[in-house]
């Protein structure tokens, strides 16, 4: 031991107090976007969409979801994170509903480690009548191209601001110049991105986990969100 | 043989394949490679005053190591999916497999992440039980989506509601409530 200069044996010391400074400065950052983010939590969110809380944590947070202890602490091989929060109202006069699942299941083998990922995160607007089915994607977002979800023919809206910025796939042409005349309300998402989905009497949000649109950045703009989504359910289907 | 592609319909996209994941079989492979065919060929001073009988064993062992590891490696890296309304092309080294949508029964993304990178795998299972591993292709979150879209695919007809939005006399669209 006297063998070893002093600092040998203070840099571990060290390292280990700055990794705790670190957590712990980490932590109180969460709690402070926490707070100052405190309208995104489940509750004051449903409140302010005039949506109710039907099932979930009223704490969650969706713009700080390591906010949420079981997201924080991570999957572990005996406790999986499961939030699943549902939202339903018709603040527009149009029936709402919003669903956040994110469940991760964790499995340790041998030499490799499965994690098994749900999330399911959507606004959806239902109309009084069926509409023929319908997709948006916003053509450009920061966080790259939309996954699209049909395989549905491109349809011009005959409106080109709307054609610049969105991609329109549907087989009716009449449903497409509709969405020329309702899709500029959408444009406030901007790089966040947009990602409609239309199909029976439902038209939905889609938000994702790591693809544009992400849910914390659309989610943001959740006012815009019911109002255009139950507008666009209402010129569509009634 | 495959079926012309207008069988399956318009064309989607076209993913190409990525290294993340085999750059580490591909560095080895590649010198054990080099390191079987130098030694095979004494293209070094020191090689070549070893007697070929010596350096046949090594000289082998290094090229066929490095021929197996760099054949999946190729294999991952040459191979294309185009996708269609209904099925897909798998271009591979070995010749191209046509897979339709109504041959696929399931489907499954995984991330694979390690040291040596982060690829995704798509697995498809058959009807008829078999079963094809897609590894390393580009954006295949957008391939894994349209092949979900094949076993559950959108309305074809929209059912008319009475008294309100009705298809067009004469024409069989649609529109909107009210017009």
């Amino acid at each position: 031991m006297a063998n070893y200069p002093f600092y040998y044996l203070l840099l571990p010391v060290v390292a280990v107090g700055y990794a705790l400074f670190m957590r712990s400065h980490q932590k109180k950052k969460t709690q402070e976007y926490d707070q100052q983010y405190a309208n995104f939590r489940a509750g004051p969110l449903a409140q302010r969409l005039g949506l109710q809380l039907l099932k979930g944590d009223p704490t969650f947070n969706f713009l700080v979801t390591h906010a949420n202890q079981s997201v924080a602490r991570g999957a572990t091989d005996s406790k999986a994170i499961d939030i699943d929060i549902e939202m339903a109202g018709a603040p527009f006069g149009v029936p709402l509903a919003f669903r956040y699942l994110y469940r991760v299941e964790r499995e340790t083998g041998f030499n490799s480690t499965t994690y098994k990922t749900w999330f399911n995160c959507r606004m959806v607007a239902t109309a009084k009548q069926s509409f023929p089915p319908f997709e948006v994607t916003s053509r450009n977002t920061s966080l790259g191209r939309i996954v699209r979800q049909q395989t549905l023919p491109d349809a011009p809206t005959h409106n080109p601001a709307v054609d610049a910025e969105f991609q329109v796939t549907t087989h009716e042409p009449a449903l497409a110049q509709l969405l020329g005349q309702i899709l500029p309300e959408f444009s406030a998402f901007g790089g966040a991105g947009v990602h409609l989905l239309g199909e029976g009497q439902q038209v939905s949000f889609v938000m994702n986990q790591t693809t544009a649109p992400m849910a914390p950045s659309a989610l943001y703009y959740a006012e815009v969100m019911t109002h255009a989504l139950s507008t666009l359910a209402q010129r569509l289907g009634g | 043989m495959h079926p012309p592609a207008v069988e399956m319909g318009r064309k989607l996209g076209t993913h190409g394949s990525t290294v993340a994941g085999v750059g580490w079989t591909l560095y080895v492979g590649v010198l054990l490679f080099l390191s079987g065919a130098v030694s095979l060929l004494g293209l070094t001073q020191a090689a070549a005053k070893i007697p070929l009988s010596e350096r046949l064993p090594m000289a082998t062992a290094g090229l066929v190591i490095g021929v197996l590891m760099l054949l999946p490696a190729l294999m991952r890296t040459k191979q294309r999916v185009e996708v269609f309304e209904r099925g897909l092309l798998w271009h591979r080294l070995l010749g191209t497999k046509t897979l339709a949508a109504g041959d696929i029964q399931a489907s499954k993304l995984i991330r694979h992440s390690g040291r040596s990178g982060q690829y995704d795998e798509i697995e498809l299972e058959l009807k008829d039980g078999g079963s094809y591993s897609i590894n390393g292709l580009k954006e295949a979150e957008q391939l894994i989506s349209y092949v979900r879209s094949w076993s559950n695919p959108p309305p074809a007809a929209v059912a008319p509601s009475p008294g309100g939005w009705a298809p067009p006399a004469g024409a069989g669209g649609w529109r909107p409530p009210g017009s």
